[in-house]
């Protein structure tokens, strides 16, 4: 089988045009995707959209009808999970109850005899790593959430494996220890050099963790890349609106290259993810914080007027409702203030404003 | 920045990967398994039951008669009367029991009676006794020479001067009801205790906020939140009374019933192709049954809430005082039977010699088989309870536990399923047919019986027995194994640690309490039974219930009573000493089970 891409160099993980169905359910349709050596990819998306499908055929959990899996450039798609060489992380850690973190560790050891020392020492070495040396005779029932998810780190590194995978692994922790586990567990990856491939549904998961990121939909790969160029350059609408928030004006129209036009007025847009043509229909993207705003005054050529019609504190920042007036059927739109521009302004419910949009920050997609 | 090296570290560790392909994968292992649990279902429960089938479509002499044994049975009114009997008997026992279980499931659940614990133990009771014993207790208590009957032995009369004595005409339907009631309803209160356990708080105090009365929030939501358990509990108590054989036997003097016409059609006719149409005749209701049972059982599960607010049990004097009086007087009852059992077995001659001795136990020149029959059925007990739980937990294992392979799992768990739909008489028959047959002939072959070797003996008796309470200890299994992390055998498979090995380290280890209670249902079972082994036993292999029945039969009440009384000890032994063991075990798992979580 040659499917190794010639321009680029080998990759450490190679998924080569993967399907999987589950009856009439396509959960994945050709899917491909690389990933380099020590690189930390994480899969994104909705639920349903087939992320954890990908990474039990990338485990070898599941079986794939058509395409490859190739790891460090051995092909595996036949192998079953336990010859791939892969250390798997899930969601529930599923630890062992009756064996304490230490057994748990140790347990895809070899236990023989002979190897008792250097079992033992690796154990040791591992529970160092993550740091519950001391709780080595705990039972998983008697650690906090975040304990258990970093023994069952430890136990999927015990083998060294070529790949970490990672599903979901911090969806079952409070928010509070959340946070601190993806810093750590981003650290250790990053110390071990292991290759990892995170699944998770958590955007901001993705975006402070990931190398990488792949944003999937609907059984198919939608849009890669670092997480700026994911956040800041959705390739379609459903990566802006999954990724966080996004205002989609439409009823615009293509006038040239990179200006367009939406109630008479011009709007300059940065980016055109799929080429569009003069005179097409379109829908403008921004997003909510890239909104500029100024109270009252009489509205410049590149601006639009509109009314405030609802304000949402939200601490650090505050969410403004507005409806542009000029526009039938009215549109609504949202702007997010940081505190100290929405203390200045002091907007209430009905102030009329004027808004702008950053030339910059405008995407235009094709109309729906 | 210091960069840890594991990659060179591990050349130290060994691990268990990377043996050379071998043929034997641990998906085809798992596969060889499934196929192995479909062949031996297949061989013990659906050949045998087509045996029967085929059976009731032949005549004494093996031509094929269609349906022609049915149009007799159906056109003689002295074999059918017993079909509308048995139909009778079963639906009055459903009603009652079902009313009596469901008040008191509903006090030991829902309100703050004391001795609880007491009241659950003397309603589970009657599990533990052959349900011939009831009907030796009844003859005791309401036979021609019975307490009741003659008003306590004339004592009424001679010291009050008036004469309670109260003939109810036991032998018959009053009789047979009466102890089928007994016999189904720890079973039934088993089921609504469950289904009364789950419920949420909130619903009934949504109720009171919005002023719904006493009565309509019992209408409107106590009854529909057990509407399946209630009709589980129906299906039950119903295929239980309406295959039971021990009862009528005892105490259906004339009155005819499907269990006892099989029984005479085989033993006392030798009419084999009557018996096996009989049997198909018991088979029909009890299918339907058991169909609409498990769909019941299904809704029910469907209803739970994943977040209920348990509801705490009503403290109100006025109700706990009536529940109590219920619960003491359904205790009292019971304990009457059981004690009337034991008295009688101690008697010299009831009723002339009412001083206590233990003649009755020596079985001396009885029928039976004495000790000896007590000996072999604890012995079979103990087979039946060691090979199937080893059988039973390990096949729900395979099929809960394997990934793919769906069309083979769910063969297997139809055919584990299905032995709850088949009465114990009935199983027996169709052993005695398929193993006795010396050669089956399909069409112009004609195949020497391989299994022809096991006919009587201890083997066939266990054989049947791991059979008649298979399904119960898989679903035991079942739900022990569910509750495991799903993820196990994947998290072992990709360690490349074969899934015998977690199966040994992790699952059964885990699943011990409910393999201690599996093995003690088959045993507990298995030492009760009388249909399915009625027909299997030998000469030379006499077993303590059906001695019970025989001695009963040759009108040695007393020694049966005394044999009923031994079994129930020993049944009460081993449910102590499997009581002890859980708890021992759950002393043990203390250390991996404990809530006793530290904060990050």
């Amino acid at each position: 089988m040659t499917i190794r891409n010639s321009i680029e160099p080998a990759a450490y993980l190679e998924v080569h045009g993967i399907t999987k169905r589950y009856g009439r359910f396509t959960a994945l349709n050709g899917v491909s995707f690389t990933v380099e050596r020590g690189e930390f990819v994480s899969v994104l998306g909705p639920s349903g959209c087939g992320k954890t499908t990908i990474l039990r055929v990338v485990s070898g959990l599941e079986r794939q009808e058509q395409g490859a899996v190739r790891i460090a450039g051995r092909d595996v798609s036949a192998l079953p999970t336990a010859r791939r060489n892969v250390g798997i992380v899930f969601q529930s850690y599923a630890l062992f109850p009756n064996l304490t973190a230490a057994q748990n560790v140790a347990y895809g050891l070899n236990a023989s005899a002979g190897a008792r020392e250097a079992t033992a020492r690796r154990v040791t070495e591992l529970l160092r790593l993550v740091g519950l040396e001391g709780k080595r005779s705990t039972y998983p029932s008697q650690l906090s959430g975040g304990q258990q998810q970093r023994v069952a780190l430890a136990r999927a590194m015990a083998l060294s494996p070529d790949i970490l995978l990672l599903d979901e692994p911090l969806s079952a922790l409070d928010a509070q220890v959340r946070l601190r586990l993806r810093g750590e567990i981003k650290e250790l990856q990053r110390r071990l050099g292991v290759t990892a491939m995170m699944v998770t549904h958590d955007q901001e998961e993705a975006l402070t963790m990931a190398d990488r990121i792949l944003v999937m939909d609907h059984g198919v790969v939608v849009q890669q890349g670092v997480p700026r160029e994911i956040y800041e350059a959705p390739a379609n609408p459903f990566v802006a609106a999954f990724i966080g928030s996004m205002n989609f004006l439409t009823g615009a129209q293509k006038l040239g290259e990179g200006f367009f036009e939406l109630n008479g007025r011009r709007v300059q847009a940065a980016r055109e993810p799929q080429p569009l043509a003069v005179g097409q229909k379109v829908s403008l993207g921004i997003r909510p914080e890239d909104v500029d705003l100024d109270k009252g005054g009489l509205a410049r050529e590149e601006q639009f007027q509109a009314r405030v019609s609802r304000l949402e504190y939200r601490g650090p920042s505050t969410r403004v409702t507005l409806v542009l007036t000029q526009t039938h059927p009215e549109t609504r739109i949202e702007a997010d203030l940081p505190a100290a521009r929405a203390r200045v302004l002091g907007l209430a419910p009905g102030d009329a404003v004027r808004l702008e949009f950053p030339a910059g920050r405008v995407s235009a997609y094709a109309a729906a | 920045m210091k960069k840890i090296t594991l990659r060179a570290n591990t050349e130290g560790a060994p691990d268990q990967r990377g043996d050379p392909v071998h043929w034997l994968t641990e998906q085809r292992l798992r596969g060889l398994l499934l196929v192995l649990t479909v062949v031996w279902l297949g061989c013990a429960v659906a050949l045998p039951m087509a045996n029967i089938i085929g059976k009731s479509l032949h005549d004494g002499a093996g031509l094929w008669v269609g349906l022609g044994n049915f149009k007799t049975y159906f056109t003689t009114p002295s074999l059918s009367v017993s079909l509308w009997n048995s139909l009778f008997v079963s639906t009055v026992t459903t009603v009652i029991s079902v009313t009596l279980g469901f008040f008191f499931a509903y006090a030991l659940t829902r309100t703050a009676i004391p001795c609880k614990g007491f009241f659950r133990g003397v309603a589970m009771a009657p599990l533990f006794a052959p349900t011939l014993l009831y009907g030796i207790a009844l003859i005791y208590l309401f036979g021609r020479k019975g307490l009741v009957t003659t008003g306590c032995f004339g004592f009424f009369q001679q010291t009050f001067g008036l004469n309670p004595a109260l003939d109810i005409g036991l032998y018959g339907k009053v009789g047979i009801i009466i102890a089928e009631v007994i016999f189904t309803f720890p079973q039934v209160m088993l089921i609504l205790s469950i289904a009364l356990r789950v419920t949420d708080a909130r619903l009934y105090e949504a109720a009171r906020s919005l002023g719904a009365s006493k009565l309509r929030t019992f209408f409107s939501v106590t009854l529909p939140g057990v509407k399946y358990g209630l009709l589980s509990a129906v299906f039950v108590s119903f295929i239980l009374c309406f295959t039971d054989f021990g009862a009528p036997k005892v105490v259906g003097g004339q009155y005819n019933v499907l269990a006892t016409d099989i029984y005479k059609q085989v033993i006392g006719q030798q009419n084999f192709a009557m018996g096996a149409t009989v049997g198909v005749v018991l088979l029909l209701p009890t299918v339907l049954a058991f169909f609409l049972d498990r769909l019941a059982q299904r809704r029910q599960a469907a209803l739970v809430a994943a977040r209920a607010v348990p509801l705490p049990p009503c403290a109100d004097p006025g109700t706990v005082s009536f529940y109590l009086a219920f619960c003491g007087c359904i205790a009292a009852g019971l304990l009457l039977f059981l004690g009337t059992a034991f008295y009688a077995s101690l008697v010299k001659v009831w009723p002339y010699d009412l001083s206590l001795s233990l003649t009755h136990f020596r079985f001396g020149n009885m029928g039976g088989g004495g000790y000896q029959a007590l000996y072999n059925s604890i012995r079979m007990a103990f087979y039946s309870a060691v090979f199937g739980t080893g059988l039973t937990f390990f096949s729900a294992y395979l099929i809960e536990k394997t990934r793919g392979m769906a069309a083979l799992r769910h063969v297997a768990y139809f055919l584990s399923m299905a032995p709850l739909a088949l009465p114990g008489l009935v199983i027996g028959l169709a052993y005695i047919f398929f193993f006795n047959a010396p050669d089956f002939s399909l069409g112009p072959l004609t195949l020497a019986n391989p299994f022809n070797g096991l006919y009587a003996t201890m083997a066939i008796l266990v054989l049947c027995n791991m059979v008649h309470f298979y399904s119960v200890s898989f679903l035991t299994a079942t739900t022990a194994l569910k509750q495991l992390d799903k993820e196990f055998e994947a998290v072992s498979e990709s360690m490349g640690v074969p899934f015998y090995k977690t199966f040994m380290r992790v699952t059964a280890p885990v699943c011990l309490p409910a393999v201690v209670e599996i093995a003690q249902y088959f045993f507990v079972n298995s030492m009760a039974t009388v249909s399915a082994v009625i027909f299997l036993y030998s000469a030379d292999l006499p077993l303590a219930s059906v001695a019970v029945a025989n001695m009963d039969d040759a009108g040695d009440t007393a020694p049966a009573a005394a044999m009923a009384v031994l079994i129930v000890l020993v049944n009460i032994a081993v449910r102590l000493g499997s009581g002890a063991l859980s708890a021992r075990l759950s002393r043990r798992s203390q250390a991996w089970m404990g809530n006793n979580r530290s904060n990050p």
